[in-house]
C-alpha cells in the first residue's frame, strides 16, 4: 500500500500526506480512483487510525482527495492544486540549486544531474 | 474521558504517584512510558479501580472510579500479570469475563478467536507466556470496553503478534470509539501506535506530548560558513543546543524546517544538512531542558 518509515523522526500523518500527493502529482492515482479506507491503511501499517483521518482530512483540504460518507475517499481531480504544489516544489529546488551555484557548480552540471536523476526516477 | 487531578498515592510511606494531573481524550491511544517502578501500573490501576487514591480524583467520563460498578464496566484492564488465571480454559476465561461486562460480545470473540487460533480446551497453565496474553487479550476486547489498559502489553510478544494486536486496537478504535492506554518502558514498542506520550519518573510525570507536535519539529543541524558565526547569530529560530567544533556548527532546533533552511541560508552556509532527530533523541533533548539526565530514567 503506502510505504513508511515508521521509526523516523518525520510525523506518520506528514510521510502519508506526502506519499499520497506523489502517486497524485505523478498520476500514479487517477482522478475518482478508490482511496484505500482508514481502517485498510491503519491495520496495513500497524499504526494510530487517528493519524491516518488526519491525513485524509489535510488531503482533503489540499484538494486532493474527496470523501462520500459512508462510503470512502476517492482522488480528485485536481490539476489546479497539483499546479500549486508543483510550483513550491520547484521552489525548494531552486534554493538547492541556488546553493550549487554559490559552491560554483556550473549549470552543465547542474544539468548532467538533472539527467541522471531523471533516468533513475522513471 | 480520563481526569486525574492532584492524584496521590502512597503505598504505606513509599509515595507511587505524587499530584499527578493528566488528562486522556475519548479515542485516542496514549503511550504511559518510565521505568520499572515509576508508577505506570499504579495509574491504571487507578483507573481500573483496584485502587483508591489518598489525595485527588480519578475521574472517567466526569465520574470517580472507585467502587463505581457502571464506570468500571467501561474499562478493562490487562494486567501483565496472568498467573492467575492459570487453571482456567480459554472458554472458561471468556465466560469470567462475560460474567462482569454485560457489553461482551460472543461474535467478536470468535472473530478474533479465528485470528489467533489458540486452544480452547486446554488450561492456559499449558499455554506459553505469549500465548496467555493474546488469550486475556481477545477476551478484553471482545469486551467492547471504551477504555482498555494495557500493562507492558506489548513488551515481550513476538513482532508479528505485536502487529496482530495492533489491528485488533484499530479496529476496536474505529468500531467502538475505544480510548487505549499502553504502558511500556520501551519508547520504540509505542512510538508508532500512540498519539499521546507521557513519561513517568519517580511518581511524577515530567513529559507529556502529543507525538506529531514533537516529531519533526526538532532537528540536527550540520553547517559551516565562511565567516565567524557565534551562538549570538543563531537568535532568529529557537536553538537548544550549540556546539561548534573547528569551522562546524552543530546545532539542535526547534522549528519549521523550511523556516530554519531559509534562515540559515541567508548567511551563505558551506555546508547546510538538516536531519529530523528520531524520537528517542528529541526526549533525551526535552528532559536535559527539564534537567533530567535521559540515562537516570531507563526507559530504553
Amino acid at each position: 500500500m503506502f510505504s513508511l518509515n515508521l521509526q523516523s523522526g518525520i510525523p506518520i500523518y506528514e510521510q502519508l500526506v506526502k506519499r499520497v500527493s506523489e502517486l497524485v502529482i505523478s498520476g500514479s492515482l487517477l482522478p475518482d480512483d478508490k482511496m484505500p479506507t482508514i481502517r485498510e491503511v491503519a491495520k496495513n501499517l500497524g499504526v494510530n487510525p487517528n493519524t491516518v483521518q488526519k491525513a485524509y482530512q489535510i488531503l482533503e483540504h489540499m484538494d486532493l482527495i474527496y470523501s462520500i460518507p459512508g462510503k470512502g475517499s476517492y482522488v480528485k481531480d485536481s490539476s489546479k492544486s497539483i499546479e500549486i504544489i508543483k510550483d513550491e516544489i520547484i521552489d525548494k529546488f531552486k534554493l538547492q540549486g541556488r546553493e550549487a551555484i554559490r559552491h560554483g557548480i556550473t549549470k552543465e552540471e547542474l544539468k548532467l544531474a538533472i539527467d541522471s536523476l531523471s533516468e533513475q526516477v522513471f | 474521558m480520563i481526569e486525574l487531578k492532584s492524584v496521590t498515592k502512597k503505598f504505606n510511606e513509599a509515595i507511587a504517584l505524587d499530584n499527578i494531573n493528566l488528562n486522556i481524550e475519548t479515542g485516542k491511544a496514549y503511550g504511559l512510558l518510565g521505568s520499572n517502578g515509576a508508577g505506570k501500573s499504579t495509574i491504571l490501576r487507578l483507573l481500573s479501580g483496584v485502587y483508591q487514591c489518598e489525595k485527588g480524583d480519578v475521574l472517567i467520563d466526569g465520574e470517580k472510579v472507585y467502587d463505581n460498578p457502571l464506570i468500571k464496566e467501561r474499562v478493562v484492564f490487562v494486567n501483565d500479570e496472568t498467573v492467575q488465571f492459570n487453571t482456567y480454559t480459554l472458554d472458561e476465561l471468556k465466560d469470567f469475563y462475560k460474567a462482569f461486562y454485560p457489553t461482551f460480545s460472543e461474535e467478536r470473540f470468535e472473530k478474533l478467536w479465528g485470528i489467533l487460533r489458540l486452544p480452547r480446551n486446554r488450561r492456559l497453565s499449558t499455554y506459553s507466556k505469549g500465548m496467555k496474553r493474546q488469550a486475556v487479550l481477545i477476551c478484553s476486547i471482545a469486551c467492547q470496553p471504551k477504555y482498555l489498559l494495557l500493562d507492558e502489553a506489548f513488551d515481550g510478544i513476538d513482532p508479528t503478534m505485536r502487529i496482530v494486536v495492533k489491528k485488533m486496537l484499530v479496529d476496536a478504535m474505529l468500531d467502538n470509539e475505544l480510548t487505549v492506554i499502553i504502558s511500556s518502558h520501551n519508547l520504540g514498542e509505542i512510538d508508532e501506535f500512540c498519539d499521546t506520550v507521557g513519561l513517568l519518573h519517580k511518581g511524577k510525570i515530567i513529559f507529556n506530548r502529543e507525538l506529531d507536535s514533537v516529531k519533526g519539529n526538532i532537528h540536527k543541524i550540520q553547517t559551516a560558513f565562511d565567516r565567524n558565526y557565534e551562538k549570538a547569530d543563531f537568535d532568529d529560530f529557537e536553538v537548544m543546543h550549540y556546539e561548534k567544533k573547528g569551522s562546524v556548527i552543530y546545532l539542535i532546533a526547534k522549528g519549521d524546517t523550511d523556516d530554519i533552511t531559509e534562515k540559515l541560508s541567508r548567511k551563505n552556509p558551506k555546508i547546510l544538512d538538516i536531519i529530523p532527530l528520531s524520537l528517542e533523541e528529541i526526549f533525551i533533548y526535552e528532559m536535559e531542558v527539564l534537567g533530567y539526565e535521559f540515562n537516570d530514567i531507563n526507559i530504553n
